[in-house]
C-alpha cells in the first residue's frame, strides 16, 4: 500500500511539473479572444458570422450574426454581441472598417448572444425597442448570471446594458444610410425588424433563422408567424438572418415558418398521444430538417418551452369527485 | 520523456479497475456522496448498478426549477418500489412509487440546486436496481432561464387535469395538480407541498402509490403507466397535501379501440 502511494505522490508531482511548462494551460484564461472575422456582404457592410452551435465554453457565446455598416456620419452595427468582452473586440473593428467612430448600435431583442456586448458601447449610441431598457432591467441580471454559468470566463466583466436611445417605428437616417424600424414580434415579446432602404439590405433579427433550427424560449408562434408574412412584403436585395448565412430572397423565411410548423405539429401530436417531456424529445424529426444545424437540440429545447403550456390548457380538467 | 515511467503505474491502477468488466457494484457516476445516499435509503438492502433502469433527461437545462425526468425500468419487467434521488440536491430524496399494479415508470419535473446525479434506484424483493444520469445544471443555447415571478394560484389551489390513454399492455396516466411544492427553504414561505398521491381503480384498489418529495416541482405534473383494471371505467386519483387537505378526482378510461384512433406519428404541418 505504501507503495502505491509513493508512486501516486511522485506521479502528480511529475504532473504538476509537466502542466506547468505547458504554456497554454495557465495562459488560456488571460488570452481568451474572440476571432471576429467579418466578411463584406455589400459594399461597405461587413457581418460577422455566428458560429451554428449552442452557446458552449467553446465559442464564448458568439453565435449570432453581427453586422457593422459603413455612414457618413460614423458606424451603425446590428446587435452587440454576447459578452462585454465580444462588445469591446466590436467596437475595436467597427472602428478599423469604417475610420470613424460608432453613432449607433441596435438591439433587435432581448437574448444574450445579440445584446450583452453593447456595455462596451456610450450608452447614447445603443437603440432597442421601447420595452427593452425595461425588460433589461427586470431580467438582465438572470441573463448575464445563465451566461456567466454557460460561457463562464468569456464573460467577465459582462453587465447588464441599458440602451440610452428608444428605437420607435419609422426612418432613422444616419449619414446616407436609412433606416427603417419595423416593431415587430413572435421570436420575443419584442423583436426589431430593420430595413436598411438605401442598400436594400433587411435585418429580421432572430425572426429568421437560416439552415440553423430557430429557437423558441420566450416564443409566441402565432405572432412569429404574423411577423413573417410581414418581412415577407419587404422587397429587399439582401436578407441578413439573425443566425446562418446573408442570402438574397426569402428562404430563411420560409425555412423559419416551416420549422416553426413542425415544431408545433410534433408537439402537438406528441401531447394528444399522451407524452411527456423526454419522451417527445426522442421523436422523430422530418427528413428536411437535417439540413439545420441543432435541429434535435433545439427540438428538445421547444418541448420544454412549448408542451407545459398545453399541458396547463388542453389536459381535460376534472371536477372534484 | 523521463517521465513517462512515472506516469504508467498511475495510469494502470485506478484506470484499470474501473474499465474491468462491472460486478455492478461500482458508481459509474463516480458520485463521492453515493455511500452516502445508499446508507441513508436503500435500508441495508444490496444494490447493483444496472441498465436496465434509465434515467432520461434532457440534453439541456433549460429551467432548473421544471427540469424534465423520466424513470424507466420496464426492462426489469415489474418492481416494488421506486426511489428518485439526486445526490446533491439539499433534499436528495425527490420521490418514492410503489407501483402496486404499474410498470415501474414515471415522468414528472424537478427542481434541482446544481449539476447533480439523478438517480433511480428500483427495487425487486430484496435487491435495488440502481441507474442513473448526471444532469449539468448550466443553461444554454440562445436565452437562460426565465425569471422566476412565482405566482401561487390559490383560487385553484388542487385543480386537477388529467387524461388516460389507452396503450397495448395497460394505461398511461397523465395529470397536472395546480399546487405549490414549498421546500420550507425559502425565507417566510413553509413547507407546503403535495405529499401522497395514489391511483386506484372504481373498485378502490390501489395501482400506484406515491410519495412526493421537496424537490418535485410545482404544479406535478406526472405520467404513469398502470395497469388495466378489470373493472370500472374510471380511475380515481387521490392527493393528499401537507396541511392534511385531499383532493379526489376521477379519470375516465377510454375503450381499448382509442388507442386506434391516436393520430399518426410524424405528420408535419399545422394540426
Amino acid at each position: 500500500m505504501s507503495k502505491e502511494t509513493t508512486i501516486t505522490r511522485r506521479a502528480g508531482l511529475a504532473l504538476g511539473l509537466s502542466a506547468a511548462a505547458l504554456p497554454w494551460l495557465p495562459a488560456d484564461a488571460a488570452s481568451l479572444a474572440y476571432p471576429l472575422a467579418p466578411v463584406e456582404i455589400a459594399p461597405r457592410v461587413w457581418t460577422i458570422y455566428g458560429a451554428p452551435e449552442p452557446i458552449t465554453r467553446a465559442n464564448g457565446g458568439a453565435i449570432a450574426n453581427i453586422t457593422v455598416l459603413d455612414t457618413s456620419d460614423g458606424a451603425v452595427l446590428i446587435d452587440a454581441g454576447p459578452s462585454h468582452r465580444y462588445g469591446t473586440a466590436l467596437k475595436a473593428l467597427a472602428e478599423r472598417l469604417t475610420g470613424k467612430p460608432v453613432v449607433r448600435v441596435y438591439l433587435t431583442h432581448i437574448h444574450a448572444d445579440h445584446v450583452l456586448g453593447a456595455t462596451a458601447f456610450e450608452s447614447g449610441t445603443v437603440s432597442g425597442g421601447p420595452a427593452l431598457r425595461g425588460d433589461l432591467k427586470r431580467a438582465g441580471t438572470e441573463l448575464t448570471n445563465g451566461m456567466y454559468r454557460v460561457a463562464g470566463d468569456w464573460m467577465r466583466g459582462t453587465g447588464v446594458p441599458e440602451p440610452g436611445h428608444v428605437a420607435e417605428a419609422g426612418v432613422e437616417t444616419i449619414g446616407e444610410r436609412r433606416f427603417r424600424i419595423l416593431p415587430l414580434a413572435g421570436h420575443t415579446r419584442e423583436d426589431l425588424c430593420l430595413f436598411e432602404e438605401s442598400s436594400g439590405l433587411l435585418f429580421p433579427g432572430d425572426l429568421v433563422f437560416l439552415d440553423r433550427a430557430a429557437t423558441t424560449p420566450d416564443a409566441d408562434p402565432e405572432r412569429w408567424r404574423g411577423a413573417l408574412a410581414t418581412i415577407r412584403q419587404i422587397d429587399h436585395h439582401l436578407l441578413v438572418p439573425g443566425h446562418g448565412p446573408a442570402e438574397p430572397g426569402g428562404r430563411g423565411i420560409d425555412q423559419t415558418g416551416r420549422w416553426l410548423d413542425t415544431v408545433e405539429a410534433r408537439i402537438g401530436d406528441g401531447f394528444s398521444r399522451g407524452l411527456d417531456v423526454t419522451e417527445l424529445m426522442a421523436e422523430p424529426l422530418p427528413d428536411w430538417t437535417t439540413g439545420l444545424a441543432v435541429a434535435r437540440y433545439e427540438f428538445a429545447r421547444s418541448v420544454m418551452h412549448l408542451l407545459p403550456a398545453l399541458e396547463r390548457r388542453d389536459l381535460p380538467r376534472l371536477s372534484p369527485a | 520523456m523521463p517521465f513517462l515511467s512515472s506516469f504508467r503505474p498511475f495510469i494502470d491502477r485506478p484506470f484499470a479497475r474501473a474499465a474491468a468488466p462491472s460486478s455492478g457494484s461500482r458508481d459509474p457516476l463516480d458520485s463521492p456522496l453515493w455511500p452516502t445516499m445508499a446508507e441513508r435509503y436503500l435500508g441495508g438492502r444490496r444494490a447493483v448498478f444496472d441498465d436496465a433502469v434509465q434515467v432520461v433527461l434532457p440534453p439541456v437545462t433549460e429551467d432548473q426549477t421544471q427540469v424534465p425526468v423520466t424513470v424507466d425500468a420496464r426492462a426489469l419487467g415489474s418492481a416494488d418500489e421506486v426511489l428518485v434521488i439526486a445526490d446533491l440536491n439539499p433534499f436528495p430524496l425527490t420521490l418514492r412509487l410503489e407501483p402496486v399494479a404499474a410498470k415501474p415508470f414515471v415522468a414528472f419535473r424537478m427542481k434541482i440546486e446544481q449539476g447533480t446525479p439523478i438517480r433511480a434506484a428500483v427495487r425487486k424483493g430484496e435487491t435495488w436496481h440502481v441507474g442513473g444520469r448526471y444532469l449539468d445544471a448550466a443553461g444554454g443555447g440562445c436565452s437562460v432561464p426565465p425569471v422566476v415571478e412565482k405566482k401561487v394560484d390559490w383560487k385553484s389551489l388542487g385543480e386537477t387535469r388529467a387524461q388516460v390513454w389507452s396503450e397495448e399492455d395497460g394505461l398511461r396516466l397523465r395529470l397536472r395538480m395546480t399546487h405549490p411544492m414549498d421546500t420550507g427553504m425559502l425565507a417566510n414561505i413553509p413547507l407546503f407541498l403535495i405529499e401522497d398521491l395514489s391511483v386506484a381503480d372504481a373498485a378502490g384498489a390501489v395501482l400506484a402509490r406515491l410519495t412526493l418529495q421537496e424537490p418535485v416541482a410545482d404544479n406535478p405534473t406526472l405520467t404513469l403507466l398502470p395497469d388495466r383494471p378489470a373493472a370500472g371505467e374510471a380511475l380515481t386519483l387521490k392527493a393528499r397535501n401537507t396541511n392534511g387537505t385531499t383532493f379526489t378526482v376521477r379519470v375516465p378510461i377510454p375503450p381499448n379501440a382509442a388507442s386506434a384512433a391516436a393520430p399518426a406519428a410524424g405528420r408535419e404541418g399545422r394540426l
